[in-house]
């Protein structure tokens, strides 16, 4: 026999309590050994004060019964039941003394409250050529009877006409719209003379039982349509279904595509803050990364290491952002647009943002500009050699090599492009407006590569789905 | 000690009422909120003279000169004193009660003409005592013994073979349809097939001592002889023996019926009670199909005119006078009963009829898989209905009776 104590002994720990102190617990493991039976007393002792980790359920089938408890009787027990209008009286089993009271189920007849009227009434709102004040009354009546169940109060209805009276016919919308029609005049008769307090609720029952009968008609007339369709045109129904679905797929991904391609061509705005920038020292530090980066990317031929974008990506958020801070807002997305040419691999993967064209407009609402603006009349800027640089970088360049450079694969096939077009690889003047145009074309050859690749992906499709319906057409 | 009183929500509040269904060959009779019936005997009478014989054993006691007859015509009582003989001899020496004590349901088919009617309320109080009564439809109780207030009630009986839309319990009567190409017309053929293949149908009784024979051999058997035996009785007799090959032997064809299917479907064995046998193959199918197509499948010696009605023109006549809103949901809760019904292949043959008439719509047909809710579901859902705390204020007591007179019942039992 083994217990925690004996362990703690064998570990060298300290005893929880001194030994003359034992007595209590000792008293405790008995009350808990009452407490899990069907465990052996060893195995229980080896749990010493830890709660089991198994929870042992005894067998028991049943409840000891309380033999000592008198059983309780059933009486047999005669009951009135309210909802009778007689007082006929069963009989039923009831467990110990019968309650007197009213019926359980009693309270589960509720009638449906249908309209009355007097015969003045009748003749003041409720007159109608094609309905007689008897008839209206039988109607009346089994919609009492069959708690408005219209189906079933057509299937009853049989009105016998008087002599002089002539054969009535009715539909199910015959009946309706003259129920309906009684229960909005008296209504209505109600409401004029005042003896009834118009609520909420019964102005909507007044709204709901507006019935139109030509309406209810062309509807189940359609009901009829749909319901007795042949089953070949149940099976083409459906063929069209799935049809619709596909090209409904399809199209969502086309719209997915074409998404992705117009944000392509669109710039990111900044989102990174520029707070590091403000100090000095913040500033010049920014410059020299600036430097860094433009002599990289000289000893580069292009933007290919995607690794290399995206810090050039991050750094020029920084950029943008601290030029943005100094000449004000408008500035801002201005400043990530001009790099935006050699970052585009990058773009894509990290900007979701929707970026802002940008525009002349934009800068000429910054503040030099105005003051610019003020002495040279609008649109004339380029006579006067005015020219708007968001960034100006140190030292002589070459213009042509700040011409931006795209990927490999899509260089190559803009390269045949222009060659197509007799346009030089290599710019012969390049001036500032011609570089621009030229960077412009090299855009839109871009995009029309793209929607040329878009335009023969759909036709290949065309062409399949023509190839599967003439198969099915000739497979029939 | 503890007051309990009756629970609202499960419902029940049992008064030990009866529950009689009366059917064309059966009469179901037990204690409402039972399960079963207690006792089922047949809906027949044995008549030597002025003798009057019910029950099993008198029934097919072999006695000359008794005739055995029906109370029944069209699923509709109209021998009321026959009746009421049938219901005394289950009540008193099969349930062991007397009626004077118990509240009284009895089932009607929907299409019971109303002077019926009033007759069966006048013998209920008047013949039987009863302390109170209610005569409900057989379908709305079929409909409840499957749990729904609205259906498509499809019974296939012996005599009768009826289709009845249920709206919210209530009948539609005029879109009740019903028909007598049922499990005895399909008796009839099984009839007219032994007898073109030369089969005497010997009934059990008369066999005293047989032999097993090879299949198509002629039978060896000593037979008992008596005298004066009725044409009835031995039809009644011979009765037994047809729906005993009908149970084990006939099927529905599962699919719309031709020869050459038929045929190759497997052949199935029968004995008759003499120890003859044979093999069965397509005549398995040819005796039932009569069941749906009526027209092309008549007896022999019998022209069946064009205006009659299969189950599955039952069915489309039923629901088409139905109105539009209530087609989709009646054809969505079909349910499908009666002891004819539980032919193999019946349902799934309903379903494909049903499919190709409504193919617009979703068809659902509920069949109770145990063969005793299907051919008792008019008693059980009786035995539902009478056990219903809700119900109790349907009842016409013996008072109202006295004051009203029978025509309540077309007040009361709608």
């Amino acid at each position: 026999m083994a217990s925690s104590a004996d362990v703690r002994d064998m570990l060298d720990l300290p005893g929880r309590q001194a030994p003359p102190s034992r007595p209590p617990p000792a008293k405790r493991a008995k009350t808990e050994g009452k407490k899990f039976e069907g465990m052996n007393r060893e195995l229980q002792n080896l749990l010493g004060d830890n709660t089991p980790a198994v929870t042992v359920m005894e067998n028991r089938f049943k409840a000891k019964p309380n033999w000592k408890l008198k059983a309780t009787p059933w009486v047999w027990t005669p009951f009135k039941n309210s909802a009778r209008k007689d007082d006929l009286e069963f009989s039923h089993w009831v467990r110990g003394t019968p309650i007197e009271g009213e019926y359980v189920f009693a309270k589960f007849n509720k009638p449906v409250e249908v309209p009355t009227y007097t015969s003045e009434e009748y003749d003041k709102c409720l007159a109608d050529t094609a309905w007689t004040p008897r008839e209206t009354a039988y109607l009346l009546d089994l919609c009492k009877e069959y708690d408005l169940r219209w189906l079933v109060i057509q299937d009853r209805y049989e009105y016998e006409p008087e002599e002089k009276e002539p054969p009535s016919i009715r539909t199910l919308e015959d009946l309706k719209e003259r129920y309906y029609f009684c229960c909005r005049k008296l209504m209505d008769l109600r409401r004029e003379e005042g003896t009834v307090e118009w609520t909420a609720r019964e102005l909507e029952l007044y709204n709901a039982m507006n019935f139109d009968k030509e309406k209810e008609l062309f509807r189940k007339q359609y009901l009829e349509r749909l319901l007795s369709r042949s089953p070949a045109e149940v099976a083409e129904e459906e063929r069209l279904i799935l049809e619709y679905r596909k090209l409904q797929e399809s199209s969502k991904k086309l719209v997915q595509e074409r998404h992705d391609l117009l944000r392509l061509l669109e710039s990111p705005q900044t989102s990174s803050s520029f707070a590091q920038f403000q100090t000095s020292q913040g500033l010049s530090q920014l410059a020299a990364n600036i430097l860094a980066n433009d002599k990289n990317r000289r000893r580069k031929t292009g933007p290919e290491a995607a690794t290399e974008a995206a810090a050039q990506q991050t750094l020029q958020k920084g950029a943008a952002a601290s030029h943005g801070n100094s000449h004000g807002n408008a500035q801002h997305s201005q400043a990530a647009a001009a790099h935006s040419h050699d970052s585009k691999s990058a773009q894509s993967a990290n900007s979701p943002a929707t970026a802002t064209k940008t525009s002349k407009a934009d800068l000429a609402q910054s503040a030099t500009a105005k003051r610019v603006a003020k002495r040279v009349p609008p649109g004339q800027e380029h006579l006067y050699g005015i020219s708007y640089h968001d960034r100006l970088t140190q030292g002589v360049f070459l213009r042509s090599s700040r011409v931006s450079t795209l990927k490999h694969t899509v260089q190559a096939k803009v390269q045949s492009v222009l060659a197509e077009l007799a346009i030089s690889a290599k710019l012969a003047m390049p001036t500032a407006k011609v570089c621009e145009r030229y960077e412009a074309l090299q855009q839109q050859i871009t995009v029309l590569l793209d929607a040329k690749k878009q335009a023969d992906k759909l036709e290949a499709e065309v062409k399949v789905l023509k190839a599967q319906k003439g198969g099915d057409e000739s497979g029939e | 000690m503890t007051n309990t009183a009756p629970q609202p929500m499960y419902g029940g509040d049992e008064i030990s009422a009866l529950v009689i269904d009366p059917g064309s060959s059966w009469t179901r009779v037990g204690f409402a909120g039972e399960d079963s019936p207690k006792a089922v005997v047949p809906t027949f009478y044995g008549k030597a003279g002025d003798d009057i014989y019910v029950g099993d054993n008198e029934l097919h006691s072999p006695r000359s000169g008794m005739e055995v007859l029906s109370p029944m015509s069209d699923g509709c009582v109209t021998d009321w004193d026959k009746t009421v003989k049938i219901w005394d001899y289950a009540l008193s020496k099969r349930l062991y009660t007397d009626p004077k004590d118990h509240p009284l349901l009895v089932t009607e088919p929907s299409w019971n003409p109303a002077k019926n009617r009033e007759k069966a309320v006048e013998v209920a109080f008047e013949q039987l005592g009863v302390p109170a009564f209610y005569l409900a439809r057989e379908a709305v109780c079929s409909a409840f013994a499957c749990g729904k207030p609205t259906a498509l009630v499809v019974d296939i009986g012996s005599a009768v073979a009826s289709v009845t839309p249920v709206i919210d319990g209530l009948v539609l009567k005029k879109a009740t349809f019903h028909s007598n190409f049922a499990g005895d017309y399909v008796n009839n053929h099984l009839k007219a097939l032994f007898k073109s293949k030369n089969i005497t149908l010997t009934p059990h009784f008369m066999i005293a001592k047989k032999q097993s024979v090879e299949s198509g051999q002629t039978a060896q058997a000593t037979l008992k002889s008596f005298d004066g035996l009725a044409d009835s009785y031995l039809e009644f007799e011979r009765g037994r023996i047809l729906n005993e090959f009908k149970e084990s032997t006939s099927q529905v064809l599962d699919m719309p019926y031709s020869e050459v299917v038929a045929n190759s479907r497997p052949s199935r064995p029968f004995e008759f009670p003499d120890g003859y046998n044979l093999n069965f193959g397509a005549e398995r199918f040819a005796t039932t199909e009569p069941l749906f197509q009526p027209q092309q499948f008549p007896l022999p010696d019998f022209t069946v005119d064009n205006n009659a009605q299969g189950i599955s023109e039952l069915i489309n006549a039923s629901v088409s006078a139905c109105d539009v809103d209530a087609r989709a949901n009646l054809v969505n809760n079909v349910v499908l009963i009666g002891g004819s019904s539980l032919l193999t292949g019946c349902t799934e043959r309903t379903n494909l009829e049903m499919t190709q008439a409504f193919p617009g719509m979703k068809i659902r047909i509920q069949a109770p898989g145990n063969s005793s809710e299907r051919k008792y579901a008019g008693w059980i859902g009786g035995s539902i209905l009478a056990s219903l705390g809700t119900f109790h204020q349907m009842w016409i007591g013996k008072k109202e009776y006295e004051e009203v007179g029978a025509a309540i019942v077309e007040k009361r039992c709608k």
